[in-house]
C-alpha cells in the first residue's frame, strides 16, 4: 500500500511509530509531531476458513478526524487486489481522485523470437499472458469496460485486427481486409472500433461494428491517415496524418468531416492519447533525433516535453487522468514508464526477461474483491 | 517465460508484509519528487507477521 501511494507521487511516508489498530483512536498528537498529516491503522487475521479478514481505518491526524474503515474478506491470492483496494481508498479520501491502484495495464514482450500480450496490475504485479504468438503483437487497446482488447496480431504474416475477451480468452477477427488492417480504438460505447485500413489503397480511418462487418469510411485524403483515439464524450476523433507535408495530430467529428490541425510545434508529432477526464492530450514528438513525449493542456494548447528519454512511444493515461504510461529505452532495453502529468514522479517498470512495449492502460474496473 | 523476480529498489519503500510483491513481470523504480506531497504514517497492521504476503 506504501508502495502503491508513493508511486503516484503524491503521498510520502513517514515514520509510524508504535501505534494501535483499526479499532482503537491512536495518540495523533504523536503522529502530528512525526510530521505526518494521514495515519493508516488496521489488522490482518486468518479466518477459520482459511480466509483472511482485513480492516483498515485511515485517520486525519491534522484535524484529529476518523476519516472512514474498509474491510475485505479474501483469500490468499486476492491480498494483493485487497491491498490494492486499500490504497484506492486511502487515495480518494486523501486527494478526492480516484485511485488506479487496482487497474490493469497491458503490454507485449519480446524475448528471443516469442511475443507476448500481459496483461498485469497497474503495479506491474500479477502478470497474465494472453496471447503468446512467433510473430509481433502490437497496438493493444482497452475496451471501455475493461472486459475485452483489441490489437494488432501478424500471426497470419499480415496485420490483422482482433478483439480478445480477457477473462474468457476467447477472440474474434474484427477486420481482415486486403493490405494492412491496424491502429484499433474503442468508441466510448464500446460498440464500435476506430480502425486503420489499406483496402482502398493507401492508409486511411475507418469505422467498424466491434463484431466487425462492413467498415465505414471516415477519411479521405491523399496522405497516410493513422492512429485514431475517440474523445472522451465520442464526439471527436484524434489522429495523425501527414497530409500537410509531415506527421500531426489532427482532429474532426467522430462521424468523419473537416480535420484541424491540433499540434502546431515540430515538424513529427504522432500517437494521441487523451485523458479519459478530456482536459489532456499527450502525443511522442520528434525533436532532433529523439522522440519525446509530450502533453499538452488541450484548453490553452500549451505543451510541456515531460521525459529525458530519447525513445519514448505509445502513451496512455491512467483512467484517473493522473498518470501516463509509456514505452522508451533505457540502458539499451526496452522498458515501461509511468509519470505524473508534470513530470516529477516517474516509476520504471522494467522486465528481466525481455523487452516491455506497447503499453496500454486500462479502465477503472467495477469488480470487488 | 520465467516471471522475473519483482522488488522494489528504492530504500524508503518500507511497506508492510501486506503490499510486499512477490512474483511478477516488472521491475518498479520510483524517481522524483512531487511539489506537494502528503505525508502519511503506515502503521503494521496487527497479525500482518502471520499473512503470506
Amino acid at each position: 500500500m506504501q508502495a502503491d501511494l508513493e508511486r503516484s507521487g503524491q503521498f510520502r511516508g513517514v515514520s509510524a511509530g508504535v501505534v494501535t489498530d483499526e479499532t482503537q483512536r491512536p495518540d495523533l498528537s504523536a503522529m502530528r509531531q512525526n510530521g505526518a498529516d494521514a495515519l493508516l491503522t488496521g489488522s490482518i487475521s486468518r479466518m477459520g476458513d482459511g480466509r483472511y479478514d482485513v480492516r483498515v481505518r485511515l485517520w486525519d491526524v491534522v484535524r484529529g478526524q476518523d476519516l472512514g474503515a474498509m474491510s475485505y474478506t479474501v483469500v490468499t491470492g486476492d491480498l494483493r487486489l485487497a491491498s490494492h483496494r486499500i490504497s484506492d481508498f486511502v487515495y480518494e479520501k486523501l486527494t478526492g481522485d480516484k485511485g488506479v491502484f487496482s487497474t490493469r495495464i497491458a503490454y507485449v514482450t519480446k524475448a528471443g523470437t516469442r511475443f507476448n500480450l500481459w496483461v498485469a496490475d497497474s503495479d506491474g504485479d500479477n502478470a497474465q499472458s494472453a496471447l503468446a504468438s512467433p510473430e509481433p503483437i502490437i497496438s493493444p487497446s482497452w475496451s471501455p469496460s475493461g472486459t475485452q482488447l483489441a490489437y494488432v496480431s501478424f500471426e497470419s504474416r499480415k496485420p490483422v485486427v482482433y478483439v480478445h475477451d480477457v477473462s474468457t480468452g476467447k477472440r474474434r477477427v474484427v477486420a481482415n481486409f486486403r493490405g494492412s488492417n491496424s491502429a484499433p480504438s474503442w468508441s466510448p460505447d464500446g460498440r464500435s472500433l476506430a480502425v486503420t485500413l489499406s483496402r482502398d489503397g493507401g492508409s486511411q480511418l475507418f469505422v467498424i461494428d466491434a463484431n466487425g462487418g462492413e467498415p465505414r469510411r471516415l477519411t479521405q485524403s491523399a496522405g497516410i491517415d493513422t492512429e485514431p483515439v475517440f474523445s472522451p464524450d465520442g464526439t471527436a476523433i484524434y489522429f495523425v496524418s501527414d497530409r500537410g507535408g509531415a506527421p500531426q495530430i489532427y482532429r474532426m467529428p467522430a462521424m468523419g468531416g473537416p480535420a484541424n490541425r491540433v499540434t502546431f510545434s515540430g515538424t513529427y508529432n504522432i500517437s494521441p492519447a487523451l485523458s479519459p477526464d478530456g482536459r489532456w492530450l499527450t502525443y511522442i514528438s520528434r525533436i532532433g533525433g529523439a522522440f519525446k513525449l509530450h502533453v499538452m493542456d488541450i484548453a490553452s494548447g500549451n505543451v510541456a516535453a515531460i521525459t529525458d528519454t530519447q525513445r519514448d512511444e505509445r502513451p496512455s493515461f491512467a483512467p484517473n487522468s493522473r498518470l501516463i504510461v509509456y514505452a522508451t529505452q533505457q540502458d539499451g532495453r526496452e522498458a515501461l514508464m509511468t509519470t505524473t502529468l508534470d513530470g516529477r514522479i516517474k516509476a520504471r517498470l522494467s522486465g528481466q526477461s525481455g523487452d516491455l512495449r506497447e503499453p496500454n492502460w486500462g479502465p477503472f474496473n467495477k469488480a470487488q474483491p | 517465460m520465467t516471471r522475473p523476480f519483482f522488488r522494489f529498489t528504492l530504500g524508503l519503500l518500507t511497506a508492510g508484509l501486506l503490499a510486499l510483491p512477490t512474483w511478477a513481470q516488472f521491475r518498479v523504480e520510483v524517481s522524483g519528487v512531487g511539489l506537494t506531497q502528503v505525508p502519511i504514517a503506515f502503521a503494521p497492521l496487527r497479525g500482518e507477521e502471520a499473512s503470506p504476503q
